[in-house]
């Protein structure tokens, strides 16, 4: 009885300091397209994406709904689904890909670490190899995820019209700003 | 005289059409996201209806609900706050691992302080998609935007 309650005991204190799954559905994804010459702001933002880093593994998935996606015009947002990303054929852009360097990265004690990813993104039905560097905050059992990237609009046949080259550009910067609970078996 | 009058019709004429299709293209340029609150949801049922359609066949309902006003009537399960403040009502049946989460429009998070987990809450939002179940965490239908109604 004694032995089964210690059991217990110390196997939720593993569970709760040694989480080996970190996960989102809140995490933030903005990009940015303006053009360097451009009057207005080109970018939006999705508070929605869902993020899972497996901490042993070093594996890190993202996935985020297209029409998720905020911008402060209609116009721009109609565009962005009807035109450029297609969100009604394609409505899922995901990553996933491995911590290179997850050895380096101590899970239970806070700190920033550097972090280095590699993986494949799928976006607008095109797959494309992607490697970045980017931050893993540990701070309070919670791990944060910051990073930043470039998508070149060509890599993923999204096509935009002549028209508006001189307000979008040709290539988008993507932040992402997740902070990742450890995931409760 | 009457070429001149003719042409000068046209001239007023052709002012008009520009003026018209500038304040056309301004509008347009500067409309606004379409304000919820006052606009008719194009579908109105409650939370596990939703969740069980995307569960049952989740192309159809992409194809009938995705960009859509819906208003949904459900029991809150969870509130989730984030590091920024904003809130994501997430209704469901407690016993049930899906769930439908509905992001608050930041405009709207005053309120969303007043709302309690376990009361029923009618919130309107613009449905933007779902996650099937990958994480062994339930699926989910995502609302955009989302604001409660009283009724």
């Amino acid at each position: 009885m004694k032995l089964s309650i210690l059991l217990v005991a110390a196997l939720s204190i593993v569970s709760v300091s040694n989480a080996q799954k970190f996960f989102t559905k809140t995490g933030k994804i903005s990009f940015d397209a303006t053009a360097p010459k451009s009057p207005e702001n080109i970018d939006g933002v999705n508070k929605n994406s869902i993020c899972v880093i497996d901490t042993k593994t070093g594996d890190i998935q993202f996935s985020v709904l297209m029409k998720g996606f905020e911008f402060e015009r209609a116009l721009m947002m109609e565009h962005f689904n009807e035109n450029y990303v297609e969100s009604d054929k394609f409505n899922k852009t995901t990553f996933k890909g491995t911590i290179t360097n997850n050895e380096s990265i101590n899970y239970s004690k806070d700190g920033v670490y550097p972090a280095k990813v590699k993986g494949k993104l799928d976006m607008h039905g095109q797959s494309k190899d992607l490697e970045t560097e980017g931050k893993i905050i540990v701070k309070a059992g919670k791990v944060e995820v910051s990073a930043n990237f470039i998508a070149q609009f060509d890599d993923f046949k999204i096509v935009i019209p002549q028209l508006v080259a001189d307000k979008v550009a040709k290539f988008a910067k993507i932040v992402v700003d997740c902070t990742l609970d450890p995931l409760a078996k | 005289m009457k070429n001149k009058k003719i042409i000068y019709r046209l001239i007023v004429i052709v002012i008009f059409l520009i003026i018209g299709v500038g304040l056309y293209a301004y509008k347009e340029y500067n409309r606004k996201n379409v304000d919820l609150a006052a606009t008719k949801a194009a579908f109105t049922l409650t939370d596990m209806q939703l969740i069980d359609e995307f569960t049952q066949d989740q192309n159809t309902s992409n194809k009938k609900y995705l960009g859509k006003i819906l208003e949904l009537s459900g029991n809150i399960k969870k509130i989730d706050t984030d590091a920024n403040g904003y809130h994501t009502v997430i209704l469901g049946n407690a016993v049930n691992m899906n769930s439908v989460r509905c992001s608050v429009d930041s405009a709207f998070n005053k309120e969303a302080h007043n709302l309690t987990v376990g009361s029923t809450v009618v919130i309107k939002g613009i449905c933007t998609g779902y996650n099937a179940d990958d994480l062994g965490l339930g699926s989910d239908v995502i609302l955009n935007r989302s604001i409660a109604i009283n009724k």
